[in-house]
Parts: structure tokens; sequence; C-alpha cells
């Protein structure tokens, strides 16, 4: 897994934001299209394309790309 | 064709860890400040930031409310409000779903649960087949939302899109999405 192909995971989610403000240490909450939704659609991106289930409050224990990336890593 | 009420006065439903009821007057503070979030208001038709206009169109609404015609629900988990959603245009076995706006800081699966409620009650309760509705072109996130739940987009207009959903596809998205958010 690969932290590179996470992000583009995300770019999917977030289209309105530019790739470039998508890096490991940017903090995902803080992002302008962040909402509820949003958090509804990483987890979904997250099951399917690596099959791993996250409860909401282990999302919501994390804040940026990297943490959320090591706490899906650590699942598989 | 008599019009009456389909729901009782004191409707109360729970599900999802929330609680659904028919908006009342005191409600207005909180639509208003919803409606007129920043945040929430871009994809909402105008809504005018005085309390008492709010109030007046409440009680408007509850004449529409007695004859069976409009739903207005508000949402809560404990004494925090979430949102509020309408079934309206209510026409024998058609009707509506839409003003659907939740508190911008809701947990994910509250703000989701009030759509799922919304539709509990669309589908299982008032027994409608299926539900006719709109969504602002840009508005990316709340189309997913409902297209998750197994919404079809049935026409593209200028600056929205018309959808369809069935129970039979709302049943099928919802066990999707109460499995995903551990409803």
């Amino acid at each position: 897994m690969e932290i590179k192909d996470f992000i583009n995971h995300f770019e999917d989610v977030f289209e309105d934001t530019d790739i470039s403000a998508l890096r490991p240490e940017t903090n995902f909450r803080e992002l302008e299209e962040w909402s509820s939704l949003a958090a509804l659609s990483i987890l979904a991106m997250i099951d399917e394309e690596y099959d791993v289930q996250l409860k909401g409050e282990e999302m919501r224990a994390t804040n940026t790309i990297q943490e959320l990336f090591d706490l899906v890593s650590s699942k598989l | 064709m008599l019009n009456k009420r389909l729901l009782p006065e004191d409707f109360v439903m729970s599900r999802y860890g929330i609680s659904a009821r028919l908006v009342q007057v005191e409600d207005s503070e909180f639509i208003v400040r919803l409606r007129t979030d920043s945040s929430l208001s871009k994809y909402l038709h105008a809504t005018d930031s005085d309390v008492n206009k709010q109030k007046d169109w409440i009680l408007e609404y509850k004449k529409r409310e007695d004859s069976g015609k409009d739903y207005y629900f508000l949402f809560s988990c404990g004494d925090k409000k979430l949102g509020v959603s309408r079934i309206y245009n209510i026409d024998g076995t058609k009707a509506t779903g839409g003003s659907w706006v939740c508190d911008p800081t809701n947990l994910m699966e509250h703000t989701v649960a009030t759509l799922l409620l919304t539709r509990d009650i669309f589908f299982e309760v008032l027994e409608f087949p299926v539900e006719e509705f709109q969504v602002s072109k840009g508005n990316k996130q709340v189309l997913k939302l409902h297209q998750r739940m197994g919404a079809e987009i049935v026409e593209e207009k200028e600056d929205e899109y018309e959808l369809k959903l069935s129970k039979d596809s709302y049943l099928k998205g919802r066990v999707k999405l109460t499995k995903l958010l551990r409803l």
C-alpha cells in the first residue's frame, strides 16, 4: 500500500481541491471541501479500495492524511 | 378525496440513535440558523434571517401538515438538534423529499442517519413507492450520498439533476450504509 495511491483516492473524493494541497501532512479536516459527507466518502473509499472497515471514531482520531494512511495500513 | 393527516401531531420515530419529530414553531431559530449558515446555504432556496418570518412560515406549514400535504421533521440526538428535512407535495401515492439540511458540526453518522430516517418514514410509515427529488449539480457529496442510497439520475437540467429512488433500491442501499457506519 503506497501513500501516493492513497492520496490519489483522496483526490477522487475532494474533486474541487487542487492535488497539490493533498500531501501526507495535510490536515484533511481543514480542507475547504471537508464535511461530514466527505468523511463518509473517505470511509467508503477505504472500504472499497482497501477492504478495511474503519469505525467512525477511529477515523475521528486521525487528522492528517499520513495518520489515516497509517491507520488503514495497520489493519491490512 | 378528503385531505387528512397522515401522521399524528405527536409523531415521533427513533432509529439509528436519533429521533425524528414534527417541526414546531419553537424550532424557528434553529432552522433559520441552519438555512442561513454560509457553508450550507449555497444549495438551498434563500431563507429570510428573520426568525419571526420563519415562525409565520411554520404556522402556515401546520395547515398543510393537518391536510396531509407536507411533513417537516426535526431530528435530534438527546438534547442536540441535528437537522431537518421535509416530505412534501404529497398527492395520493406521490411525494417529494427535500429541505434536508444538517448542522455542519454533526458526526457523519448522525447526518446520514437523518436522511435514512426520513426515507424510512417515506417508504415504511407513509408507504410511498417512489421518491422524486432534485439535487443541485454543484452539491456533489449530497448527490453521492443519494446514489449510495440507491437513487438514480433520471434527468439532467441546467443547474440540477432530477432523481428517483424506489423502495427496493433504498432498502438495498440502506443495508450497505448502515453496515458501513455501524448504525
